[in-house]
């Protein structure tokens, strides 16, 4: 029998419990040409069935043999995207105004920051955080533990959100905040997050909810 | 002065230059081949950066206006008008065929429902189709236009879900539908949806803001649910 996650590999095992599908750590989505066929040519080499384009803006790769998995990693030269686990699963951004006319804020320049600081960081539960340059959310900040939204005078944070089967939207938490706010912010809510021990494999909106509202913007206050 | 071209599905970039397109891959699978052509064809015209999308698509960004049609051609595709960007498209995930969680064929029905309603009628708000294989919902089905969710006893139907400036949780309207029943539903549902973008009260909005202004009665009746 197979292991159904082999977490220090980020593989995950595909139906049929023959193969697994890992996803390379791809920040935002954004890859270079090089990379990307790289990425091809390794997954053409160790047979891969297909490549997915996913929700958290990775490239899985899908059909590897367990056996094959470091050989893999080891010819990507990629990190693992933490698709699995306990932990920051991803930080998801649009092109902000790096690339799009909508952008209002520079969600590249953020989402990478809180990738490079949060991306894969052991907390109780999964745990999302979504960045987007506008308020139409192509980041879908609003169902993410964390969402970003930026507003002409700043970013707009709420907390709590998510999908799944009890979907809810994040609680505006903080609004007009510049990019060190921003980051400061988010920094108070994980590390709060990080010390409920109470809360294990609970998402955040359930904390909230637990805790109400006004305690939870006090808990992360200032 | 530069606009999006919207017939070619072409965004303009920042830049106010350059546009991005989407390659063509239905439910964000692509095979070896299709990737390589992709890699090929990025490196061919300069391509800037490719971009994996919220609604998991493939964005080539940094095309030149008059490389436009040349991409697209050697992509092996014709722009759909109505796929630009950010205004129509079907989100999916891999399902049972790659999920050890998935509950139904997500893939396949993504395939059926494309195939059918493929090119989506032309309303001028946004259609955004969420298709996920079991309850943990990967494509966000609560905040899309119409969501569905697999489960072993038949899918859910939600509608009037978005995520961006009127943030709205999708209603369930339908329970243990199967595929067949699914598609009519849909068909009923993008008829009212279309019927109600041109009516002046609701002219252009997304279909959650329409049911909050019309409540549900009406669409439940076309859909035939009580």
């Amino acid at each position: 029998m197979k292991a159904d996650i082999i977490e220090e590999k980020g593989a995950i095992l595909q139906r049929g419990n023959d193969t697994y599908a890992i996803a390379p750590h791809i920040p935002g989505g954004f890859i270079d040409v090089a990379t990307f066929r790289r990425l091809v040519d390794v997954a053409e080499k160790y047979e891969a069935t297909a490549l997915k384009l996913t929700s958290g803006q990775r490239i899985a790769i899908i059909g590897i043999r367990e056996e094959e998995l470091d050989l893999v990693w080891k010819d990507l030269g990629m990190s693992i995207g933490y698709a699995i686990g306990l932990c920051v699963r991803m930080v998801k951004f649009c092109p902000g105004t790096t690339y799009c006319r909508h952008g209002k804020q520079d969600a590249i320049g953020l989402g990478l920051k809180l990738d490079r600081l949060y991306h894969g960081y052991h907390l109780p539960a999964k745990f999302k955080i979504g960045v987007a340059g506008c308020e139409y959310g192509c980041a879908a900040p609003l169902v993410k533990e964390i969402g970003l939204r930026g507003m002409p005078e700043g970013w707009t944070l709420t907390a709590g959100g998510n999908c799944g089967a009890k979907p809810r939207f994040g609680d505006l938490i903080a609004e007009g905040l510049n990019d060190a706010e921003a980051e400061e912010a988010v920094a108070r809510i994980i590390h709060f997050f990080e010390g409920c021990d109470w809360a294990k494999k609970m998402r955040l909106g359930r904390v909230i909810d637990k805790m109400g509202l006004d305690e939870f913007k006090k808990a992360v206050a200032t | 002065m530069k606009d999006d071209i919207l017939s070619k599905a072409a965004i303009l970039q920042r830049d106010g230059e350059t546009y991005a397109i989407m390659a063509p891959l239905l439910g964000g699978v692509m095979d070896m081949q299709a990737a390589r052509r992709i890699a090929d064809v990025s490196e061919a015209y300069g391509i800037k950066s490719l971009k994996v999308t919220g609604a998991q698509r493939l964005a080539l960004i940094g095309i030149r206006e008059e490389d436009i049609d040349a991409v697209y051609e050697a992509l092996g595709t014709k722009p759909q008008q109505g796929a630009a960007l950010c205004q129509q498209y079907v989100k999916v995930c891999p399902g049972n065929t790659f999920c050890t969680r998935g509950q139904r064929d997500t893939l396949a029905f993504a395939k059926r429902l494309s195939e059918r309603f493929h090119p989506f009628p032309n309303i001028t708000a946004k259609i955004k189709i969420g298709i996920a294989g079991c309850f943990n919902s990967c494509v966000e089905p609560a905040i899309k236009d119409i969501g569905l969710i697999g489960l072993p006893s038949g899918w859910i139907v939600m509608a009037g879900g978005s995520g961006g400036k009127d943030p709205i949780l999708g209603e369930v309207i339908a329970k243990n539908q199967g595929d067949d029943q699914v598609l009519e539903l849909v068909e009923a549902i993008l008829k009212y949806y279309r019927a109600a973008s041109l009516r002046p009260l609701t002219r252009n909005m997304r279909l959650g803001i329409i049911l909050k202004k019309d409540g549900t009665a009406r669409l439940r009746s076309v859909c035939g649910l009580e």
